[in-house]
């Protein structure tokens, strides 16, 4: 599902917030990243949507290779990935429901699958009752959640978290975590950016983890399929 | 296809009323500029009109001597009788000549009431049939030469002359100014749209992450665009429409008004749509010069 060979990136010269990152992640399953804040996790996951293009290496992801597609196929390959950003990234000008069905709509689906779609999402976050608010009247911890529902909507392949449970107290992020389980077991590869050492302790699944942009530990996967 | 035009239409109505203060600042500009070419073309085209109509039916006078004989006066009358194209013509005595004068100018009644002799020629006043050329008048007037006593055949020609003029220099005028308007209408509305990208490039920028496609963020701003100039041009059209009620209001009241009898004529419905068609155009290349700045220079996938 995703492969990184000898990959490099850097924002200022000679410092590399990433360096020599290699390994692959096998369809379905569930990996948590993990590492000490700046160790370069958010730069991985924007490498992968191509949101950021690494200075050396080859990226490969769902059978393309993002470092090189032309810039046209770029939407297409975001539309098959859910991602949950550090930040959220919620559109202030849009309710909580043109927040997670935005991409529905320019796919063309209409309002009354929207609307279907938009209410179980929500549901699943608890958040079916804030259908139509806007972003900065919720919480950190609802928008959080509108970020993971707004990442599910269109059942991507690949669901990437960026420290999705930073704002939620023990038992939303025990929901949350439980939600990424399920969608897991539909088939979804879940790649999870945390700091959260209880969580990885209690969750046992393959841990990638980071330290000042190189990989220094990696479990192994225990999903054995071999990607063509 | 169908489907991205609603949804380009849907999302830019939105954000048409949600930045509405900046969009009535572009609307404002491209209903004062669509009202202006609006203007010109309506005051252009019924001021042709006027011409037209006073060219259609020629009307001269043939001023009298004072000392023609009766014999002579009754020979021009005869042949103004007889000939084919005049379609009527009045007599006016001296005396008639001056308490028409009177009637009209009564303000100058102390100056004529002064004068000792009636310095008032008698006339004849000639109307052509309609349509009637203007070489046709030309022979006539050439065959009265041969007629003893007449002082002068007058035909006002170069008021008539002048005014198609007129009335031709308004409409390109009218054109002139329209040019410049919508110049200026494309550059408004491609400023104000730059604006609202600025204050929507984190926007734009999430849209792009999440996976919208290129057409789809574009599509909203040409369509607002879009809208905003067809808006504008459409209450340009408006204004122009309340000023010719206005206009033909004032007329019918003042009846006495030389242009009494001229009913004032709107735009015809194709320089309407062109307007509309021109408002929406300079919205379309408005938008289309802020989305190659902005959207290719600021936001891209890089
Ligand atoms: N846009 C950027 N410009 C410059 N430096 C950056 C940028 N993004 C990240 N970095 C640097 O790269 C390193 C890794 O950052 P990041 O991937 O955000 O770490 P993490 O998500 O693990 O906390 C940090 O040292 C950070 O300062
Ligand atoms: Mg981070």
């Amino acid at each position: 599902m995703i492969r990184f060979y000898h990959v490099y990136q850097s924002y200022q010269k000679d410092v590399f917030a990433l360096s020599d990152i290699s390994f692959t992640i096998n369809p379905g399953e569930f990996i948590f990243l993990t590492g000490p804040s700046g160790a370069g996790k958010t730069t991985l996951l924007k490498l992968i949507i191509r949101e950021e293009v690494p200075k050396k290496g080859q990226i490969l992801v769902n059978g393309q290779n993002v470092s090189s597609i032309p810039v046209s196929k770029i939407p297409r390959l975001r539309r098959s990935i859910g991602v949950v950003f550090q930040d959220f990234k919620l559109i202030r000008s849009k309710t909580v429901f043109e927040n997670v069905t935005f991409v529905l709509k320019t796919l063309g689906i209409d309002l009354k699958e929207r609307r279907r779609r938009a209410h179980n999402v929500l549901k699943m976050v608890g958040l079916q009752h804030k259908t139509h608010f806007y972003p900065l009247e919720l919480s950190g911890g609802e928008q959080q959640r509108v970020a993971v529902a707004r990442a599910i909507v269109n059942d991507p392949v690949l669901l990437l978290a960026d420290e999705p449970t930073g704002n939620l107290d023990p038992d939303r992020a025990a929901d949350i975590m439980a939600l990424f389980e399920k969608i897991n077991r539909k088939g979804t590869t879940v790649l999870v950016a945390t700091h959260d050492r209880d969580m990885i302790q209690r969750m046992r699944k393959r841990v990638i983890s980071l330290t000042a942009g190189r990989l220094d530990h990696d479990s192994g996967s225990q999903v054995q399929v071999e990607e063509s | 296809m169908l489907q991205f035009l609603y949804f380009s239409l849907s999302e830019a109505v939105t954000s048409l009323w949600r930045t509405r203060i900046l969009n009535l600042l572009s609307l404002g500009t491209i209903m004062f500029a669509m009202f202006i070419l609006g203007s010109f073309m309506f005051v252009g085209l019924n001021l042709q009109n006027l011409a037209l109509d006073w060219q259609k039916q020629i009307q001269f006078n043939i001023f009298l001597n004072d000392d023609i004989s009766e014999e002579a006066r009754a020979e021009i009358q005869a042949y103004l009788g007889k000939s084919f194209f005049v379609d009527s013509f009045t007599f006016l005595s001296k005396d008639q000549a001056r308490a028409r004068f009177d009637e009209k100018f009564a303000a100058y009644e102390k100056v004529t009431e002064n004068l000792e002799d009636n310095p008032f020629p008698a006339s004849f006043e000639v109307f052509l049939l309609r349509g009637t050329k203007q070489q046709t008048y030309t022979t006539l007037k050439d065959e009265l030469k041969s007629f003893a006593g007449i002082e002068e055949v007058y035909y006002d020609e170069e008021v008539f002359r002048r005014l198609g003029m007129f009335a031709g220099f308004i409409q390109m005028a009218g054109w002139f100014f329209g040019v410049i308007v919508i110049f200026s209408s494309i550059f408004t509305i491609s400023n104000v749209l730059k604006l609202t990208f600025f204050t929507r490039r984190e926007e734009v920028d999430i849209m792009k992450l999440v996976g919208a496609s290129r057409a789809y963020i574009r599509g909203p701003f040409i369509v607002e665009g879009v809208l905003q100039g067809f808006l504008g041009a459409g209450a340009g059209v408006f204004l122009v429409y309340s000023g010719y009620l206005m206009v033909g209001r004032f007329l019918t009241g003042n009846t006495s008004f030389i242009l009494g009898n001229l009913e004032p004529e709107f735009l015809p419905m194709q320089w309407v749509v062109l307007i509309l068609l021109a408002g929406g155009f300079s919205g379309l290349l408005g938008s289309l010069f802020s989305l190659h700045q902005f959207l290719e220079e600021h936001i891209s996938y890089h």
